[in-house]
């Protein structure tokens, strides 16, 4: 330890290992995340590649590839980041080693288990949330780990001010924390089986609430905060303007909490909160430009750069990418342009502009940017980076601009009238195989993107062998004064804000949860009565089964359950669906994609047998259909030794059960699986009572019949 | 049938409004703020990822 005269100078290293494993994960679990990915958009246009076994189906495998881009691939980038920027922010190490070992395996521990588990069909069902309850507190636990170190860092800093960088890093922290907790409140069953906390409308609210803030909470602000450190590193010259990006900051954090309504429009969430969400996503354009203008000005005068470094390439078609996506999602919210967009594959090239733009190119800026400091050596080839540039710049084209051609095909084919009034394709199918070659398109756009991946991974492992990893990187800077008098420059509300991380962690707490009970709170009021239609009642204990089932096979990823109140969808599916027929629907499962048709008011449209049919293999009754068969189905045999505690659990969280059902739900199962098995019999299908497409069937002919009985009531 | 239980529950229009007038209220200070901070803490801020230790490969 050295001193000048007023100033004691330390010494001490950063932590380049973490900052390298969380690297090296980030580019394996990319790999993966993107291969299932490239897997499954060919299995929409080859069905077979779903190989007939269930745990290579689309319905499981959707939410792996999820899974693995958003909390792998984009997770680690973000701890690779954040370990990386905020040693040199706060010019101190991580504060406890162990600590960072503890948040590096566990979160590789955690999405190991969710490798393991989505596939196997443990699932809740719930969009960006599907793990189940014991991972949900891993995953508490291992965040709570790694805000203990990240405040811990900020608390033992050398520099007294927090760069806005640190300031998104703590609001990701903190909205994350809230989001996780809040939407993963659920009722276990057994081990890997619960059901969420919330019911119908409420929980689709809750979940979206949590969906479109994790968008925002975890792929944006801890970019945000990657771009503000990043870029005017690799520019070498300041961001733009600082003050923007104060107000970049809470500006963002307020709105963007409010937005998740948008996610619901027409369905049946109450009005105001629809038109809450809009209003709050157009006003959240003001500060997703800002932040973008804020970057891409940062490289006034710089251009000439951008035009012979590709990593500078990278930032400026991700930051573009950014502005781009942030000026659709509000549009998106617009009533009459989601009318036509949701549920079609407009919102899958919209996602994909954000992930593949603004997640993929910033984070492959940054990688290329830290493994050749890292290992103290010259990037192994810039001619592959730039390739890599052209082949990902080309795969996000080439992935949506069809994705928006499909999107607009979808939306136009199931509105269309004919002359004489009705549906001009009624057929769902029709519209499915129309935009198949447009899924081709796409799966090419995903391969070139990979293709470009994989080539970073050989120019980064190349780099590696040249190389030696500095793990602990010597640094030094003055000691903070312990008594510190404010210059005049350091006004009251800096000194109360800015230079403080747990009041900053208050305050973006007291930011986000205005929104969030604006939002949720008159939901949780409503009493149970107004909610609900009196003629709805429980499902029976097979249909219980028959829904796991469901959850189980993912069927929510390719079905809605929602017909929302347009002619189009009323000729096509029946009655549009009402807040009250989901009271006992834990979890809600209104889906939004429709890759198939809504199946709200499937019940009762098809006999028994076309059920069993279609399920064990779907050309057999929709010729030329890209669904995948279900044949274990048939063969597996239905396991009621979770029924008790399944009705327990559903009675604890609000269903009317009676008391004491749960002693005879499996005597009433077997009894309606008997009755199911004598009808296909009738109908030339011999199939055992005990198999799962029969409490399947129970569930699929139940879906939205309550209704039907209230009319049937009123007509006689 | 499609019910708006805003209707049902006492007070929240007044909830929306309300909270419409804190974001209101709330801009409005960190605009107010940001015009009238000192320009130099402003850039001194904007410096702080291009400062350097001694050991940083950006040099």
């Amino acid at each position: 330890m050295s001193t000048n005269v007023n100033v004691e100078i330390q010494e001490f290293s950063y932590d380049n290992r973490i900052v390298r494993d969380f690297g090296l994960a980030t580019i394996i679990f990319g790999i993966i995340g993107m291969t299932v990915g490239l897997w499954i958009a060919l299995a929409l246009v080859f069905p077979s590649m779903n190989l007939g076994i269930p745990y290579t189906s689309f319905g499981r495998l959707r939410p792996l590839h999820t899974n693995a881009v958003i909390f792998a691939f984009v997770g680690n980038a973000i701890f690779m980041g954040i370990y990386h920027s905020l040693q040199r922010l706060c010019k101190a190490r991580m504060y406890s080693d162990t600590l960072s070992k503890i948040h590096f395996w566990g979160w590789q521990i955690i999405i190991l288990a969710a490798a393991i588990t989505l596939p196997l069909g443990y699932t809740s069902s719930k969009e960006y949330a599907e793990l189940e309850w014991p991972i949900d507190i891993a995953i508490t636990l291992i965040w709570v780990a790694f805000g203990i170190n990240m405040f811990g860092t900020i608390i033992k800093r050398r520099e007294r001010h927090m760069y806005v960088a640190i300031w998104f890093y703590i609001a990701t922290f903190v909205t994350i924390a809230v989001l996780h907790i809040v939407n993963s409140f659920s009722m276990p069953v057994s081990f890997m089986k619960s059901y969420s906390f919330y019911a119908g409308v409420q929980d689709a609210l809750v979940q979206w609430w949590y969906g479109h803030n994790a968008v925002a909470f975890f792929l944006t602000t801890p970019f945000l905060g990657l771009m503000y450190y990043y870029l005017p590193k690799m520019a070498n010259r300041p961001i733009y303007s600082y003050r923007l990006s104060i107000l970049h900051f809470w500006a963002l954090i307020f709105i963007y909490i409010w937005a998740g309504p948008h996610h619901l429009l027409y369905s049946t969430l109450p009005d105001w909160a629809q038109s809450l969400g809009t209003a709050f996503s157009i006003m959240l354009i003001a500060p997703s430009w800002g932040g973008m203008i804020n970057g891409l000005l940062t490289l006034r005068g710089a251009w000439d750069k951008v035009r012979t470094d590709d990593i500078l390439k990278f930032m400026v078609v991700g930051v573009t990418a950014y502005g781009m996506a942030t000026l659709e999602g509000p549009l998106l919210s617009l009533k009459n342009v989601n009318a036509i967009a949701h549920f079609t594959d407009w919102i899958v090239a919209h996602v994909h502009v954000g992930a593949l733009g603004w997640n993929g190119f910033l984070t492959f800026a940054i990688l290329y940017y830290l493994i050749p400091r890292l290992y103290q050596t010259e990037i192994f080839s810039k001619k592959l980076i730039g390739i890599h540039f052209w082949l990902g710049t080309l795969g996000i084209l080439f992935y949506a601009l069809p994705m928006y051609f499909s999107g607009f095909t979808q939306g136009l084919m199931w509105k269309e009238f004919g002359e004489d009034g009705v549906l001009k394709y009624p057929s769902f199918l029709e519209t499915s195989l129309q935009i198949i070659p447009l899924h081709a398109f796409r799966a090419l756009g995903g391969l070139f993107y990979l293709t470009g991946v994989i080539l970073m991974t050989y120019n980064l492992a190349k780099t590696m062998v040249a190389g030696k990893l500095l793990s602990n990187e010597k640094a030094s800077a003055p000691a903070l004064a312990a008594n510190f008098e404010p210059s005049l420059e350091d006004s009251f509300w800096h000194r109360v804000i800015e230079r403080k991380p747990i009041q900053m962690l208050i305050y973006s707490l007291i930011v986000i949860l205005i929104g969030t009970v604006a939002e949720l709170v008159p939901s949780f009021l409503v009493k149970n009565s107004e909610a609900s239609i009196d003629i709805v009642k429980p499902y029976t204990a097979l249909e219980v089964e028959g829904r796991d089932i469901y959850i189980r096979e993912g069927c929510v990823g390719c079905h809605s359950q929602l017909v929302r109140p347009f002619r189009s969808e009323t000729e096509r599916y029946g009655e549009f669906s009402k807040m009250g027929e989901f009271a006992y629907d834990h979890p809600f499962l209104w889906g939004s994609k429709r890759t198939g048709p809504d199946l709200h008011r499937i019940g009762g449209k098809y006999p028994d047998s076309w059920h069993f049919h279609h399920m064990n293999e779907p050309g057999s009754m929709s010729p030329g259909s890209i669904m995948p068969s279900y044949p274990w189905l048939v063969t597996d045999k239905l396991d009621l030794s979770h029924l008790p505690n399944k009705i327990t659990a559903l009675r604890t969280v609000g269903v009317p059960y009676k008391e004491n059902y749960e002693a005879r739900a499996e005597k009433d199962a077997i009894k309606q699986a008997n009755k199911i098995a004598k009808t296909l019999k009738s109908e030339g299908v011999v199939v055992e009572a005990d198999r799962e497409i029969v409490a399947l069937i129970a569930y699929l002919q139940r879906m939205g019949t309550d209704i039907k009985k209230k009319h049937n009531q009123a007509s006689n | 049938m499609f019910k708006q239980f805003i209707q049902n529950v006492p007070g929240a229009d007044w909830f929306m409004i309300g909270s419409l007038a804190v974001f209101g209220l709330f801009f409005i200070g960190v605009s107010v703020y940001l015009l009238t901070v000192d320009q130099k803490k402003m850039d001194k801020m904007a410096q702080l990822p291009l400062q350097s230790s001694s050991n940083d490969f950006d040099n």
